[in-house]
C-alpha cells in the first residue's frame, strides 16, 4: 500500500468515526425520545415502546460494533506504517548493493532479505487486520440491517397506533433517515477498505 | 328507575357494614348508655348512610336516617339520655334501613318507613315522647319489611296480634307467617284469650294493633306471600301459643313483605365487589414497587454479563412484561373515578351562588376519568376551594354580566381529561379573569414582593403570585375568601401529588386553573442523566424531548439565558452544572445533551436511559431543595430524582440578581437549599 492509499484509509476512518459518533448519538437520542413519548402516553403506546426499546438496544449494538471496528483501524495503520518503513529500509539495502556493484557483500544481501521478510510478515499481518476490519464492517452493516428492520416495524406500529400516530411516524422517519446516513457512510468506508484489501492481497 | 349503578354498587356493601357496626353500637349502648364513643359512632353511621342515600336520591331513606341522626344528635349533645326504649327504636330503625337497602339492591327506590315508628323517633328526638311504662313500647310497632337482619330467612315469622277491644273475654287473633311442614311458606291464624295474650305480651312480643289495622295487615301479608314462588296461604285455627314460641313482632303498616337481607348473604351486586382496607392496597403497592426495583436490577445484571445469554435475555423480557402487568393491575386497584371528586361540587355551587347572588351553571365533564385514590382524597378540599374562589373572584354578578354583554348565568366548568400518563383537572369560568395589575399591587401591599421585584415580573410570574401564602385580593374577609389561605394550599397539594399547576387567564373572558397529575403515584418512570460523574434521575412526565444543544441557539436576554428550539419556541436554559456543581458545563469542550422540559431546557452531560422507578422519600433534606426523592437504579445505586419545577424556579431566582440593579453579588449556585456564593 502506498502512502496515498494509507492516507485515504486514515481519512476515511476519521470521517466515518465522526459520522458514526454523531449519527449513533442521534439515533440513541431518537430512541430515547421515542421511549419518552411512549412513557408519557401510558400504556396506549406499549407496542411502540417495544419497538423503541429494540431500536435503542440495536443502537447500542451498532455502537459496540462500530467501536470494535474502529479499534482495528489503529493497529492496521500502525502495521501499514511499519510496512512502509520496512519497504523503505529494504530499498536502502537494494541501493547499497547496487552501488557495491560486483563486490560480493553477503551481509548486505542478508539484511535486505531480512527487511523483505519483515515487510512480507507485516503485509500478512495487515492483510489479516484488513480481513478483520472487513468482518467488523460487515457486523456494523448487519446491525444497520437489523436496525432498518426495527424501523420498518416502528413505522407499522406508528401507522396502527391510535394515539400520537403522526408523532410516531415522524420519529420512525427520522430514525430511518439517521440510519440511512450511517448506512451510506459505512458503505463508502467498505469500498475504501476493500480496495486496500485487494491491493494488499495482490502483493501477498 | 335511573339509579347510579356505580354509586349503588359501592354504597351497598358500605351501608351493610355501617349497619352491622351500628347494630353493635346500639346494643352496646343498652348496657352502657353513656358511652360517648358509641353514641358518636352511631351518629356517624346514620350520617354517612344519609349522605350515601342522598347521592342515590333515595329520599325516603335519607329522611329515615335523618330522623335517627337527629335523635342521636340530641343524645350526643347531652340533651337526651340513651335508654332502652331508644335502643329498641334505633334497632328497629336499623331494620327499616336494612329493608330499604334490600329495595335498593333490587333496583327500586325505598318506600317510606313505618310512619308510627318515624313519629316515635321524632317524638323522642323532640323530647315529647312519653316513656310511661304502660305505653306500648315503640319496638312493637314495627313494619314487616323491617325484620331484624339476624333472623334467618327460612324462619321468617311475621306475627301480628289483633286486639279486638278491651273485652278480656274476646278472642285475640294472631297472624303468623312461617314455613309449613313441607317447608313452603305459609300464613297461620291463631286465636287465644286475653289471658294467654298477656302472657305473650309479657314476653315482649305484644304487637297490638287495632281491629281496623288487622284486615289490611292480613292482606299485605297475603300479598307478600303471593309474590313468593309456590307460596300458599294456609289459614287455620291453632291452639294457643306459648310465650316461648312467640316470634318477633311485625309492624302493622307494612306495604309489602320483603325478604330480609342477612349480612352473610349479599346480593349479586355486592358480590362483584370486595372492599379492602386501603392500607392493604398500599402494602401491595409498596411490594410491587420493590419488585419493580428488583426487576430493574436483574435486567441490569443480565445486561452486564460478559457473554450474551439468549435464555437469560428472554427471561428478562418475560419478567419485564409480567411485572409491568402486575404493576398495571395494582395501579388499577387504587384508581377511582373523578366522579367521587366532583360529586360534592353541585352542592357547593348551589350554596355559594345563592349566598353571593350569582347565577352559575356548573358543567362537569370527565367524571369517568380515573385517577389514583390518593389524588382523589387529597384534592377534594383544594377543588372546592378553586370552585369557591372562581365563584367569588371570577364570576360577576348577573347585572354586571348583562352590562358586559355576557349571559347572566355564568358557566363554571370542571373537567377531568386523560392525557397519556397524566390526568388533567381543569376549573374554568367565563368570569372577569385575573387582573394582573391588581394582583401585583396587592402582593406589594401585603409585602409579599418588593416594588422592584414587581417591576420585573412577567405576566405568568405575576399571576403565580395568587398561589403565595397569605395572598388575597379581597380587602375584607368573607366566608369564602379574604384570608389568603387556600390557593397556596392548592399549589402545595398539587406539588405533593407530583402534579403541575397552570393558570390561563384572559381579562374579561375568564380563567382556567389546570392541575395535571400522574395517573399513578406508585411507579415513576424516570430518565437517568449524567452530570459529569454523577447520576441523577428526572421524571419522564416532565420531559418533552431530548435534543442536541447547539451553541448557536443560545442567547442572553435581561440576564437570563434562553434557548431557541426550532423556529418558534424560545425557552429558558438551565445549565445543571451551574446549579448542582457551581460550574457551568462547557458546551464546546464537554459532551452535552439537552433535555427539553415543560419549563425549559436542561443542559446535562449525557442522557443515559429510562427506567420505571419507585420514589423513596428523602427525609434528611431541608425543606428547600430540588429533589423529589430518591430511587434505586438498576445497578443498585441510590439516585436522586430532580424536581424540574423547583430547579427552574431557583434558576430564575438566581438570574434575577443579574437583572436587579440593587444586588451586586450574584448567587452562583445553591445546594441542598443552601445558597453558595
Amino acid at each position: 500500500m502506498d502512502m496515498e492509499r494509507l492516507m485515504d484509509l486514515v481519512d476515511a476512518s476519521h470521517a466515518l468515526n465522526q459520522t458514526l459518533a454523531k449519527a449513533l448519538r442521534e439515533i440513541d437520542r431518537m430512541a430515547l425520545n421515542a421511549l419518552v413519548l411512549v412513557k408519557r402516553q401510558g400504556n396506549a403506546l406499549a407496542g411502540y415502546g417495544v419497538v423503541a426499546q429494540a431500536f435503542r438496544e440495536r443502537a447500542a449494538f451498532l455502537k459496540d460494533a462500530a467501536e470494535a471496528m474502529q479499534a482495528l483501524v489503529s493497529p492496521l495503520i500502525q502495521t501499514q506504517m511499519r510496512i512502509l518503513e520496512y519497504t523503505r529500509m529494504g530499498n536502502v539495502y537494494v541501493k547499497q548493493m547496487a552501488s557495491a556493484q560486483e563486490a560480493c557483500c553477503p551481509s548486505l544481501a542478508a539484511m535486505r532479505q531480512q527487511w523483505a521478510q519483515s515487510t512480507t510478515d507485516r503485509e500478512a499481518e495487515a492483510h489479516a487486520l484488513l480481513g478483520q476490519l472487513l468482518h467488523a464492517v460487515s457486523r456494523v452493516q448487519e446491525g444497520i440491517a437489523d436496525q432498518e428492520y426495527v424501523v420498518v416495524n416502528g413505522r407499522i406500529e406508528a401507522a396502527l397506533s391510535q394515539v400520537a400516530s403522526r408523532q410516531l411516524t415522524r420519529v420512525s422517519q427520522d430514525m430511518g433517515t439517521a440510519l440511512g446516513k450511517v448506512n451510506q457512510a459505512i458503505n463508502q468506508y467498505r469500498h475504501t477498505v476493500e480496495a486496500v484489501y485487494h491491493e494488499n492481497s495482490t502483493r501477498i | 328507575m335511573s339509579m347510579d349503578k356505580e354509586i349503588l354498587q359501592d354504597f351497598l356493601p358500605e351501608a351493610t357494614e355501617l349497619l352491622e357496626n351500628a347494630q353493635t353500637e346500639a346494643l352496646s349502648l343498652e348496657n352502657h348508655p353513656d358511652d360517648t364513643q358509641a353514641i358518636a359512632a352511631l351518629f356517624r353511621a346514620f350520617h354517612t348512610l344519609k349522605g350515601g342515600a342522598g347521592f342515590l336520591e333515595a329520599v325516603q331513606m335519607v329522611e329515615w336516617c335523618h330522623h335517627l341522626e337527629d335523635l342521636l344528635d340530641k343524645v350526643r349533645s347531652g340533651k337526651l339520655r340513651f335508654n332502652s326504649q331508644m335502643s329498641d327504636v334505633v334497632l328497629q330503625g336499623l331494620d327499616v334501613i336494612q329493608g330499604m337497602l334490600e329495595e335498593l339492591r333490587q333496583g327500586e327506590y325505598p318506600s317510606a318507613g313505618p310512619a308510627d315508628l318515624g313519629k316515635t323517633i321524632q317524638a323522642m328526638a323532640s323530647g315529647s315522647y312519653s316513656s310511661a311504662a304502660d305505653d306500648p313500647p315503640p319496638a312493637q310497632v314495627e313494619q314487616d319489611h323491617a325484620q331484624p337482619s339476624t333472623q334467618p330467612q327460612n324462619s321468617t315469622s311475621d306475627e301480628v296480634r289483633a286486639d279486638p277491644g278491651a273485652d278480656r273475654d274476646a278472642a285475640i287473633l294472631y297472624v303468623e307467617q312461617k314455613p309449613q311442614k313441607d317447608g313452603s311458606p305459609g300464613i297461620f291464624l291463631q286465636q287465644e284469650t286475653e289471658a294467654s295474650a298477656e302472657h305473650a305480651c309479657s314476653a315482649g312480643a305484644s304487637d297490638l294493633i287495632t281491629e281496623e289495622e288487622f284486615e289490611p295487615c292480613l292482606d299485605q301479608l297475603q300479598a307478600g306471600e303471593k309474590n313468593t314462588a309456590n307460596a300458599s296461604a294456609d289459614v287455620s285455627e291453632s291452639p294457643a301459643k306459648t310465650a316461648s314460641e312467640a316470634p318477633v313482632a311485625e309492624p302493622p303498616a307494612a306495604k309489602k313483605a320483603i325478604q330480609p337481607v342477612t349480612v352473610g348473604h349479599p346480593a349479586e351486586n355486592a358480590e362483584s365487589t370486595l372492599r379492602v382496607e386501603s392500607a392493604r392496597l398500599d402494602a401491595v403497592m409498596n411490594q410491587v414497587g420493590e419488585l419493580v426495583l428488583l426487576r430493574n436490577r436483574f435486567a441490569a445484571a443480565v445486561q452486564g454479563l460478559s457473554q450474551e445469554d439468549e435464555e437469560m435475555a428472554r427471561i428478562v423480557r418475560e419478567m419485564d412484561l409480567t411485572v409491568n402487568d402486575m404493576q398495571d393491575t395494582v395501579m388499577r386497584l387504587r384508581m377511582q373515578p373523578c366522579k367521587r371528586l366532583f360529586q360534592q361540587l353541585p352542592r357547593v355551587v348551589r350554596d355559594v351562588s345563592r349566598q353571593l347572588g350569582k347565577q352559575v351553571d356548573l358543567v362537569i365533564e370527565g367524571e369517568d376519568v380515573e385517577i389514583d385514590k390518593k389524588v382523589v382524597d387529597a384534592l377534594s378540599a383544594p377543588l372546592v376551594h378553586l370552585v369557591r374562589n372562581s365563584m367569588d373572584h371570577g364570576i360577576e354578578i348577573p347585572a354586571e354580566r348583562k352590562m358586559l354583554g355576557k349571559p347572566e348565568t355564568a358557566t363554571l366548568r370542571v373537567a377531568a381529561l386523560h392525557l397519556g400518563d397524566k390526568v388533567r383537572i381543569e376549573v374554568s369560568d367565563d368570569g372577569q379573569g385575573i387582573d394582573r395589575q391588581k394582583v401585583v399591587r396587592k402582593a406589594v401591599e401585603k409585602a409579599l414582593i418588593t416594588p422592584e421585584q414587581a417591576a420585573r415580573l412577567s405576566d405568568s410570574e405575576a399571576i403565580d403570585l395568587i398561589f403565595r401564602p397569605g395572598f388575597s385580593t379581597n380587602d375584607t374577609v368573607t366566608e369564602f375568601s379574604g384570608r389568603g389561605v387556600g390557593m397556596d394550599v392548592v399549589k402545595e397539594t398539587t406539588h405533593q401529588l407530583r402534579g403541575r399547576l397552570d393558570v390561563q387567564t384572559e381579562p374579561g373572558r375568564g380563567t382556567t386553573v389546570a392541575m395535571e397529575f400522574p395517573l399513578t403515584l406508585a411507579v415513576l418512570p424516570v430518565l437517568y442523566l449524567r452530570l459529569r460523574r454523577e447520576i441523577y434521575a428526572l421524571p419522564i412526565s416532565a420531559v418533552e424531548s431530548l435534543l442536541d444543544v447547539d451553541p448557536a441557539h443560545i442567547h442572553q436576554t435581561q440576564g437570563q439565558t434562553i434557548y431557541q428550539v426550532g423556529n418558534q419556541q424560545v425557552v429558558p436554559l438551565l445549565d445543571l452544572g451551574s446549579i448542582l456543581h457551581g460550574e457551568s458545563l462547557h458546551l464546546e469542550n464537554e459532551p452535552t445533551d439537552g433535555i427539553l422540559t415543560e419549563r425549559g431546557l436542561l443542559v446535562v452531560s449525557e442522557v443515559l436511559g429510562n427506567e420505571d422507578s419507585v420514589v423513596k422519600p428523602v427525609d434528611f433534606m431541608p425543606d428547600q431543595n430540588w429533589y423529589q426523592g430518591a430511587t434505586i437504579s438498576g445497578k443498585g445505586n441510590v439516585v436522586l430524582i430532580l424536581d424540574v419545577g423547583t430547579l427552574m424556579r431557583r434558576s430564575l431566582d438566581q438570574s434575577a440578581p443579574a437583572r436587579s440593579p440593587t444586588r451586586s453579588k450574584p448567587v452562583v449556585a445553591s445546594l441542598f437549599g443552601q445558597e453558595v456564593a
